[in-house]
């Protein structure tokens, strides 16, 4: 029944991907869905990319671990998504506007000139894919194997590497905007459901009390900082609301948005789906927890176990099946962004900052894909830490490094080439040395000191891109006006 | 260090948020955006008084909706 249920809900992903793959003529319906997305269709398909198996399955081992602290993580939505449209998002949407730019490398490149950085902002799109991969892989095995009981991590690593595999080849990388959307879909059914069973079988907020008073837990469960030191709570939430701007797989759904003053209802859509979403994080973080202590469930050895003992004892099999299907969906949506973002650069951004392009880059891009997998999997493999852990030191590569770059220097004038390669070096060496936070912070700092004192030419770093409400009528007369409006040398703010 | 990340961590998204606001909404708005967004968040936790759930609520519903009626109000 349960596998019936995963097996039906990929047969529907398969058919959204043939329907959609018909529609896909051009590089640019293929790189950026054809800019035809709405605000109800760019808010599901974000939504859907940003949370992953880093929510469903890590959210509620962390939570088993350090209490409802670990939603220090997941606080910042609150602001995120008027953060995201506000700032880089216009500005990534009048990029994408120009031909030819379909990624952030090539926004990159747009706005600062150059061949080093855009390279750079490459190669940390890949670095940072290869280990949310990883985390992708990692969170699903972890599912299965405390689904399939016995079966070994390493085994469970192999088959998500499989249907993974089969996923992106089938369809999945020319159609991913309109999968998310399905996904997106299914994941706020499922986290609504669950979070009601959650209270249902853990005798509801009452229920939950018990947990303070139980041995195995404490009055710190419920605590504001739990088992985080007061530092760390803060560090997750200045480097998970910061460094959302610097995360591609939403970045790149900015490209796709049909028109510009949509982005006004995204706030609200993004952020209310995403509280919807966290519904699961809290539900199940929460009712796992009550249950050992009310002495249903015994102790979790391995805390991120939670979700699948969740689904496995608590949830009926239609239920069971549709959460793990909503599960899956979450793993598949963002892993198939990152294998799509991580092949583009691999095959795209980094050749032709070399001035070498491919020629084919179709199939380079899927032996891209498959040797990207590879990787990640290793990755997953070697991984004995809390998923959720894992998720953070795989969003502090793209927050560090990219973060300051994109959510200031693109439309901030004074920022130069100069200041932002600067910023994303100090990212990229500082992620994986220091705490991400830490990271986020210089690599945040280097960009404004750079922007504030500049040296040389650095000042007048490059083309900005303008709202249309500021151009002049006049310059919209011509094609040269057309792309003055779009980059004029005129400061947004 | 304690102090400083708490600073870093108001600080640093109400300066951003500020910034994106004046593009949208003008200077004035983007003032008003930054400062309360700032004030916020130490003012829900001492709300709050220890309750997550509140906290929830204040720190992040209330923010949320109203950033997200604000933008689809509009602006420029």
């Amino acid at each position: 029944m349960i596998l019936l249920g995963v097996l039906a809900y990929l047969g529907l992903v398969a058919a959204i991907g043939v329907w959609a793959s018909s529609r896909t003529r051009s590089p640019r319906d293929y790189f950026i869905a054809g800019q035809r997305l709405g605000p109800w269709g760019l808010g599901l398909a974000t939504m859907s990319a940003s949370f992953s198996g880093f929510v469903f399955v890590g959210g509620p081992g962390l939570t088993y671990r350090v209490g409802l602290a670990s939603l220090w993580i997941v606080a910042p939505v609150g602001f995120t998504a008027a953060l995201l449209c506000w700032t880089v998002g216009p500005a990534l949407r009048r990029l994408a506007a120009d031909d030819g730019v379909y990624t952030i490398p090539d926004a990159v490149a747009r706005r600062f000139g150059g061949r080093l950085l855009p390279a750079l902002t490459a190669v940390a799109i890949v670095w940072g894919a290869v280990a949310y991969l990883g985390l992708q892989v990692h969170a699903l095995s972890v599912l299965l194997s405390g689904w399939l009981d016995g079966w070994p991590l390493v085994g469970a690593c192999a088959l998500c590497l499989l249907v993974l595999l089969a996923y992106s080849l089938a369809g999945g990388m020319v159609a991913g905007a309109y999968t998310d959307i399905a996904q997106g879909m299914l994941m706020l059914l499922v986290s609504v459901a669950v979070f009601v069973q959650a209270l249902r079988v853990s005798g509801g907020l009452a229920g939950w009390q018990a947990v303070a008073a139980s041995p195995e837990f404490g009055d710190w469960f419920f605590a504001a900082f739990g088992r985080l030191t007061p530092g760390t709570a803060f560090g997750f939430y200045f480097l998970f609301g910061v460094g959302v701007c610097g995360q591609p797989h939403l970045l790149h759904k900015f490209f796709m948005i049909e028109r510009e003053r949509d982005l006004a209802r995204l706030p609200a859509i993004l952020a209310g789906s995403q509280m919807l979403c966290l519904l699961t994080w809290i539900g199940i973080g929460c009712a796992i927890p009550a249950l050992v202590a009310q002495g249903a469930e015994p102790p979790l050895v391995r805390p991120d176990d939670a979700a699948a003992r969740f689904l496995i004892g608590h949830c009926a099999p239609p239920l069971a099946a549709l959460t793990l299907a909503g599960v899956v969906a979450a793993v598949m949506s963002t892993a198939d962004s990152f294998l799509n973002l991580a092949s583009a650069a691999l095959v795209r951004d980094l050749p032709r900052a070399w001035g070498a392009p491919v020629r084919n880059e179709l199939a380079a891009a899927r032996v891209a894909s498959v040797a990207v997998l590879g990787l990640a999997t290793a990755f997953a493999v070697g991984q004995g830490e809390l998923v959720a852990l894992v998720g953070a030191s795989a969003f502090a590569v793209f927050a560090a490094s990219l973060a300051p770059t994109l959510a200031l220097g693109l439309s901030w004038e004074r920022v130069g080439r100069g200041a932002a390669t600067a910023s994303v070096v100090t990212g990229l060496v500082l992620a994986p040395a220091l705490d991400g936070a830490v990271a986020l912070a210089a690599s945040l700092a280097v960009l404004v000191v750079g922007a504030c004192f500049p040296r040389g030419r650095s000042r007048r770093g490059g083309t900005t891109p303008r709202s249309p409400a500021r151009a002049s009528p006049a310059a919209d007369a011509s094609p040269v006006g057309r792309r003055a409006t779009r980059f004029s040398r005129t400061p947004v703010v | 260090m304690t102090v400083l990340a708490g600073l870093l961590a108001v600080a640093v998204p109400a300066a951003l948020l500020a910034h994106g606001a004046a593009g949208r909404f003008g200077p004035r708005t983007a003032a008003a955006v930054g400062i309360t967004f700032a004030l916020w968040l130490p003012a829900s936790f001492r709300l709050a008084d220890g309750s997550v759930v509140l906290l929830l609520l204040l720190g992040v519903g209330i923010p949320a909706a109203t950033l997200a009626a604000l933008s689809w109000r509009g602006g420029r």
